[in-house]
């Protein structure tokens, strides 16, 4: 048990050497004359003062059970200790600090009660403020003051002012009478303007009378301010914000002054003026009128310059203009340095820069990077090794080049911006082929010809009118150019379009083409980019209605067509992509595996007017499938389709060349002709691809002699098929038929084989290249050893040739191949069933999983204590208040009964004092009697 | 073969049409010529023992094959009236005591009705294919009317049903009127349906007509499951009974008929491949439910299996059941399903059904890993020259049985060193052997699935994207082949044009100057060179 409070104390009394032994004298006397010591004393009777005081220390709430050793609160729990009467003192005096001076200076400004109206009341707007104060003032007329006051009707229009001046600042034609009086309205009834007004003449007021006026609102301050404080809850404006009132108006003040001084003056200067004729007037002279010199000498004091300028004419005019050239001057724009000429390394450079940009924009496309996000994960392994390869053929060989063709590039698509139309690249071509031309086509355009026949008998033969539109009836020659229209209106269906070409000769298509474009650029007006839009898809219909005319379709003409197509898909890529599509459909719903001369156009120009090597494309991708169908689906049975595959397969090598894609409808279908074609040996070999065809195919090559054209061409593609077909009518009937049929076969033979090397060439870096080429080895093998008699040397050889090539990539590609590794992933994880361990929990936090709801809680908990603080700082300042409200009646009342106290003390005195005199005038009397 | 049948059928309806104009003079000639057919019929049955010559009218009206096919049918509905009306009233009942006149008329009455049925059965036969739904309804009304009267015997004396059914299997082209015999008389009664099995394996086995079987398959395939027990069972005339107190036809008789049926069907020699690959496609649903002991059709399903290409692959489902259900030992199942997967098979239209039967057949985790080697090789070699539709359904379907068959993942991923490879040369080599028919001793365990990486890079973006699948972790489960299997040039192209293209397609940013035609010598700037379509060909 602990010793008693009393013990303690005179134990720790004790331990500070304040009471000890007895000490003798000279021992006290030295200890007081020690400074020090005395306050080491008083700070140790302090201390154990406050230490035995207990309410100096708030205790904690529950004693701590047992003695606990921990890293976190150990070193803080001792120090935790409430001190309530400190921080009660602390919190008074910062009360006193902030609170008490604020209800101090409350409803004043500095030491001045402010009592006008609203006028630190946000929510009041001027006008309610005005209103209310006007309300006031009339209120004020309204109610007598005193019964006494005989002069309601003088009040009836007073008004705010000061100095006798109206507060009503800018009108100053309303004026008080009192401005000649200069009466200070002292008296009751004005009292409250005075106050309202106090404020805006500080600086004008004298200060006496200010004081005067301070003396008397304080005299009858209780009144007043019951009365403001009921009406007018004033809030205190900021000092700052009086300063600048107070600023603000004494500058109007200045600047009516001013006004004032200026207008006396002017009216001084026009009475000097006056003054000659006036004197004149007086002494019956009159001088004779005087010369315009009067402007001279009113531009003597300006500059000369200005003066020569204003020479001879009226001044308002000169300020205008001199206005005006100062505008034009601000307007002008400011001179900038010009672009510098590159220097042609510099050219080449950008240029360089550009094409890099663009190819690698285009190798991004073709690993399908922007567009699928799905597949990123999947990156080739295979791919960036071509993109390198790629970029340096690109680079090494066009550096120099591709610049150049570039321009040539620009100049066709700028062609459409000249208007004088000069014939550009594509024309000039197009009048080289025009001999060829012109053979075909009074073949091709009977009724034309007939049209042109009539005109020439019936019209005169000259040049027909340029400037009308292009109609049925205007008449027009073969000879063309010269006299086609020059204005096209630009249409919006195929059938339009026809009828402008009615008349037409085909190989002027392209100019007509041209020129609508041109007339119609998108420049020249808002509406012609639609109208072009649609242009461009009946551009792409009748690219195909071209190609699929009869006899032949005149290749240059198509072949400029689309170029026209692909300079407008480079501006209106969407509507040319949606015809092309169009046209995919048109194929996909109608003739899958039929395919005919517009469809091998249309698809040959989708390959040059749209990257192939994009991993998507919406016109690409669904080109190379109707393509992968026809050579997947279609039967080759006859000479015509194989000649079209033969096309299909060239088409689909063509546009893999860059992104060097796998296509096994190509393969499949080399070798469906080729074992076709080739000798009956090659049957079983052909089996390893597809088991069924035909035991005897009427398209095998039986004639030795036939030798290969060097090419196919691309007419072969039209041929109608009954001729060549069947080898036994053509047998029958002529004999060279046979032979042709023959040789076409020999070339066909031939273009597969090419096209086989170039496969091989292609797919050489595809990991499955042997399996892919192994059962076309084993056909080709299989053809050479059959019969080497059936075919003619040429292709003999050219066979010869291509089985070493497949033969040796094969070998070779074997060396190298490695088995696959495609899975280096990190290893997954598996998945773990331990307790995730928080490095630093704490049992007296909430440890909530879900972040978003602990958010919450730490927030109301927050807010929870925020507002309990709150609660106890408002209630505390409550307190304070009605303490100092106390302390403040308690004074009010003391001063109160003091002077209450002297008044009567004095009263008292003076009664004493006069009952001392009449005492002794009693006295004096009685004695004067007696 | 129908042009053949179509000369008979007019020579048959020649003949009578000739007699017609020789019999209609002689009805002329009589009293009840102006007589329409419903006046004949009231005649009749107003006094039956003297109007007897009008039903012979009727007969000869019916009999007519005259164009106007109308006057026939109601000829015959009048008739079969009469015949009814005549049998209420007993009188084609022969054994009834009457005098010696009535006993004649009675039995001439029996033989015009015995004359009516056989005109009926040869007019369905050759009537016109609108009329003949009526003709059959007449025909089966009157086969009601006989087992009225004949009860039980119906189905084995003379009666109705012979004529009628042997007519309804000949009818050639008569699809319609084989559907509803089944649908509304050989299911709905199941007497008739147990005499006509009966009927049909006797008749398959006798007969020398190809079509006969055709037909025979075609009323057994639509012929309903049979029914459950014996509640379920209707019968027309009243359940005939075996011996004493047995009932003759039960749910197990009725099946042992079919099976009857069936098997004489399926013995048959006039069965072509056509009708073997028909009889294979329906084998589970239809074939199976009716075998007492389905093991009878092993060696009809090993057979077919046996048979390779498409009919095997149509006798793999039928043989699967019998192995899982029946315990079938068939040594060479596998061997067999793997050398199905030839090079045809990919481009075939049982493309798809194979694949789902493969995914059932390889599904089990206890089959060895070099078998699901070898055939996940096989697949992906096949894979190279199939069509997108095909890979897109291949390579899923890979990924499965990888996923499934840990230890053939070392076909996509081996390390190029011993742990892992037999030696450290020749690693490009395949180890696989195509040519290998056993699927347990090709190889394909230790060889790399280079085909599959091949095609990451396919024109086609959806089956390079697909493709890619095998190089990336395998965090899926498992693939829905379902939902890779339907697909087709068709539909591949259809869904990608129907896309709208929300982003603007790219352009090739370069013209080129030549297409079609080729670069002038003199020219500069040879573009054509890499370019394939003009070096080969000629734009003349």
């Amino acid at each position: 048990m602990p010793p008693s409070q009393l013990k303690q104390l005179k134990a720790s009394l004790r331990d500070q050497g304040l009471v000890g032994p007895q000490k003798s004298k000279k021992q006290k006397k030295l200890a007081a004359k020690d400074a020090g010591n005395r306050q080491k004393r008083s700070a140790a009777l302090h201390s154990i003062r406050e230490r035995f005081n207990p309410f100096e220390v708030k205790a904690p709430a529950r004693k701590e059970k047992f003695e606990v050793v921990s890293l976190k609160d150990g070193r803080t729990k001792k120090n935790v200790q409430g001190r309530p009467g400190v921080t009660k003192g602390l919190g008074e005096e910062r009360r006193k600090a902030t609170l008490l001076k604020e209800i101090q200076s409350r409803n004043k400004v500095g030491q001045i009660v402010d009592r006008r109206f609203g006028e630190n009341d946000p929510t009041m707007t001027p006008e309610q403020r005005a209103a209310e104060r006007f309300a006031w003032q009339s209120q004020r007329h309204q109610k007598k003051s005193s019964i006494f006051n005989l002069e309601d009707e003088a009040d009836e229009n007073t008004q705010l002012t000061h100095m006798g001046r109206f507060l009503t600042f800018g009108d100053p034609e309303t004026k008080d009478d009192f401005k000649e009086d200069g009466l200070p309205l002292s008296d009751g009834g004005s009292h409250g303007h005075i106050e309202r007004s106090d404020l805006e003449d500080d600086l004008e007021r004298p200060t006496k009378r200010r004081r005067l006026s301070e003396d008397d609102e304080r005299d009858l301050g209780d009144d007043n301010e019951d009365i403001n404080g009921l009406q007018l809850p004033e809030k205190k404006k900021s000092k700052q914000e009086v300063m600048k009132e107070v600023i603000a108006k004494s500058k109007l003040y200045k600047y009516e002054r001013q006004q004032a001084k200026e207008d006396d003056d002017d009216l001084r200067a026009e009475l000097d003026k006056g003054l000659p004729d006036f004197l004149e007037s007086i002494r019956n002279y009159r001088k004779p009128s005087p010369p315009p010199s009067a402007i001279d000498r009113s531009a003597a004091s300006i500059n000369p310059d200005r003066a020569a300028l204003l020479a001879g004419r009226d001044r308002e005019e000169a300020d205008h203009e001199y206005n005006e050239r100062v505008r034009q001057m601000a307007m002008d724009r400011r001179s900038k340095p010009s672009t510098r000429t590159k220097t042609d390394e510099e050219k080449a450079e950008e240029e360089a820069a550009r094409l890099r940009d663009l190819e690698e924009k285009r190798l991004l496309r073709m690993q399908g990077a922007p567009e699928s996000s799905d597949d990123e994960n999947g990156q080739d392994i295979e791919i960036p090794e071509h993109v390198e390869e790629d970029d340096a053929e690109a680079f090494g060989l066009g550096q120099s080049k591709r610049p150049k063709e570039n321009l040539d590039v620009e100049d066709e698509d700028e062609f459409v911006l000249d208007n004088d139309l000069i014939a550009s690249d594509s024309e000039a071509d197009l009048a080289t082929d025009d001999g060829v031309l012109s053979e075909e086509e009074p073949l091709q355009l009977e009724d034309d010809g007939d049209d042109d026949f009539i005109n020439g008998l019936v019209l005169p033969p000259g040049p027909t009118s340029h400037e009308t539109q292009s109609s049925n009836d205007e008449s027009r020659d073969t000879s063309h150019n010269r006299n086609l229209s020059f204005t096209y209106a630009c249409p919006t269906t195929h059938e339009e379009f026809l009828k402008i070409l009615q008349g037409t000769d085909v190989s002027d298509v392209p100019t007509v083409v041209q020129r609508i474009r041109a007339f119609n650029h998108p420049k020249l007006n808002a509406g012609n980019k639609e109208k072009l839009e649609a242009f461009s898809a009946v551009l792409t219909q009748h690219v195909a209605y071209l190609a699929d005319q009869e006899p032949d379709a005149p290749l240059a003409v198509l072949e400029s067509l689309l170029r026209h197509l692909h300079s407008l898909a480079k501006s209106h890529p969407h509507a040319v992509a949606t015809a092309f599509r169009a046209h995919l459909r048109d194929i996909a719903d109608n003739r899958p595996l039929n395919l005919r001369a517009m469809d091998f156009i249309i698809l040959t120009g989708i390959s040059t007017i749209f990257p192939t090597s994009d991993h998507f494309h919406s016109v690409v991708t669904p080109a190379g499938l109707t393509i992968a169908r026809f050579l997947g689906q279609s039967p080759a049975v006859t000479l015509a389709h194989l000649v079209k595959g033969a096309y299909c397969c060239t088409l689909a090598l063509q546009c893999q060349s860059l992104s060097q894609r796998y296509i096994p409808e190509v393969m499949v279908y080399i070798q469906k002709a080729l074992s076709s074609l080739g000798t009956a040996g090659s049957i079983s070999a052909a089996s390893i691809i597809r088991s069924h065809l035909p035991e005897m195919s009427p398209l095998r090559l039986l004639d030795a002699e036939a030798e290969p054209f060097a090419s196919l061409r691309f007419q072969d593609l039209f041929a109608k098929p009954p001729p060549s077909t069947t080898d036994n009518t053509s047998d029958d009937d002529a004999p060279e038929a046979t032979v042709t049929n023959n040789k076409l076969k020999a070339t066909l033979i031939s273009h597969f084989l090419t096209l086989l090397n170039h496969a091989a060439d292609l797919w050489r870096r595809k990991s499955a290249f042997p399996e892919i080429f192994k059962p076309a080895t084993l056909l080709l093998q299989a053809m050479l050893s059959q019969n080497d008699s059936n075919l003619h040397p040429s292709l003999l050889t050219h066979l010869h040739t291509t089985l070493q090539t497949l033969t040796a990539l094969t070998t070779s590609f074997l060396h190298t191949r490695l088995p696959l590794t495609l899975h280096f992933h990190r290893p997954l994880a598996i998945k773990s069933s331990i307790p995730k361990f928080e490095e630093s929990y704490n049992p007296d936090h909430h440890h909530d999983p879900d972040r978003e709801r602990s958010q919450l809680n730490k927030l109301k908990a927050e807010h929870k204590r925020e507002r309990k603080g709150a609660l106890r700082e408002l209630r505390k300042d409550a307190n304070f208040i009605a303490r100092e409200q106390l302390r403040e009646k308690k004074e009010r009342d003391a001063a109160y009964e003091k002077k209450f106290r002297r008044l009567v003390a004095e009263i008292q005195s003076g009664e004493g004092h006069e009952g001392k005199v009449f005492e002794r005038e009693k006295a004096r009397r009685r004695a004067r009697k007696g | 073969m129908s042009q053949s049948h179509i000369g008979k059928k007019r020579k048959r309806d020649d003949a009578p049409s000739r007699n017609q104009g020789r019999k209609r003079r002689t009805i002329r000639s009589g009293e009840s010529s102006s007589l329409d057919v419903e006046q004949l019929e009231k005649r009749i049955a107003k006094d039956p023992s003297n109007n007897h010559n009008d039903v012979e009218t009727l007969l000869q009206m019916l009999d007519l094959a005259n164009p106007d096919a109308k006057l026939n049918l109601r000829a015959g509905v009048a008739l079969c009236k009469v015949f009814s009306r005549l049998i209420a009233s007993g009188h084609l009942n022969q054994d009834n005591q009457g005098n010696n006149q009535s006993q004649e008329l009675s039995a001439w009455y029996a033989e015009q009705y015995r004359k009516y049925r056989i005109t009926l059965a040869r007019l369905l036969r050759s009537v016109s294919a609108a009329q003949r739904l009526s003709l059959v309804h007449l025909c089966w009304k009157v086969l009601e009317q006989d087992a009225e009267f004949l009860g039980n015997k119906v189905w084995v004396s003379e009666s109705m049903f012979k004529p009628f059914l042997s007519a309804v299997v000949d009818i050639p082209g008569g699809t319609d009127v084989r559907e509803t015999y089944v649908d509304e008389y050989m299911n709905q009664c199941h007497d008739c349906c147990y005499h006509s099995l009966e009927y049909f394996s006797t008749h398959v086995a006798t007969s020398q007509d190809g079509n006969v079987l055709e037909n025979v398959i075609e009323i057994l395939s639509v012929l309903d499951p049979p029914p459950a027990s014996a509640e379920d069972l209707n019968f027309l005339a009243e359940p005939p009974t075996k011996g004493s107190k047995k009932p003759l036809i039960t749910p197990a008789s009725l099946k042992r008929r079919a099976e009857e049926a069936w098997l004489s069907v399926l013995r048959s020699p006039h069965l072509t491949t056509g009708l073997r690959k028909s009889l294979l496609r329906i084998t589970t649903a239809r074939i199976l439910p009716w075998m007492s002991r389905p093991e009878t059709l092993m060696d009809f399903l090993t057979d077919s299996y046996d048979v390779g290409g498409s009919t095997s692959l149509l006798a793999l489902s039928g043989l699967f059941h019998l192995i899982t259900t029946k315990n079938l030992d068939y040594p060479s199942f596998f061997p067999k399903l793997y050398s199905l997967i030839d090079a045809d098979l990919l481009h075939s239209k049982h493309r798809s059904r194979f694949l789902r039967l493969l995914n059932t057949f390889l599904s089990s985790t206890r089959l060895p890993a070099t078998l699901i080697a070898s055939f996940i090789k096989r697949l992906s070699r096949r894979a190279l020259f199939a069509p997108p539709a095909a890979i897109v359904a291949i390579i899923p379907y890979i990924y499965n049985l990888l996923k499934s068959h840990p230890t053939t993942t070392f076909m996509i991923h081996r390390p190029p060193h011993p742990p892992y490879t037999k030696s450290t040369e020749n690693l490009g080599e395949d180890p696989f052997d195509m040519k290998q028919p056993d699927p347990q001793k090709t190889g394909a365990i230790d060889s790399s699935l280079w085909e599959l990486e091949t095609l990451q890079s396919h024109y086609h973006p959806s089956v390079a994207s697909l493709a890619r699948i095998i190089s990336e972790q395998f965090t899926k489960q498992q693939y829905n082949i379902e939902d890779f299997l339907d697909h087709g040039y068709g539909s591949m192209l259809g869904s990608e044009l129907v896309k709208e293209a929300k982003k603007e397609p790219v352009v090739e940013w370069k013209i080129p100057k030549r297409i079609f035609t080729r670069a002038k010598v003199g020219e500069e700037g040879e573009e054509g060179e890499g370019n394939l379509i003009t070096k080969l060909w000629d734009f003349g």
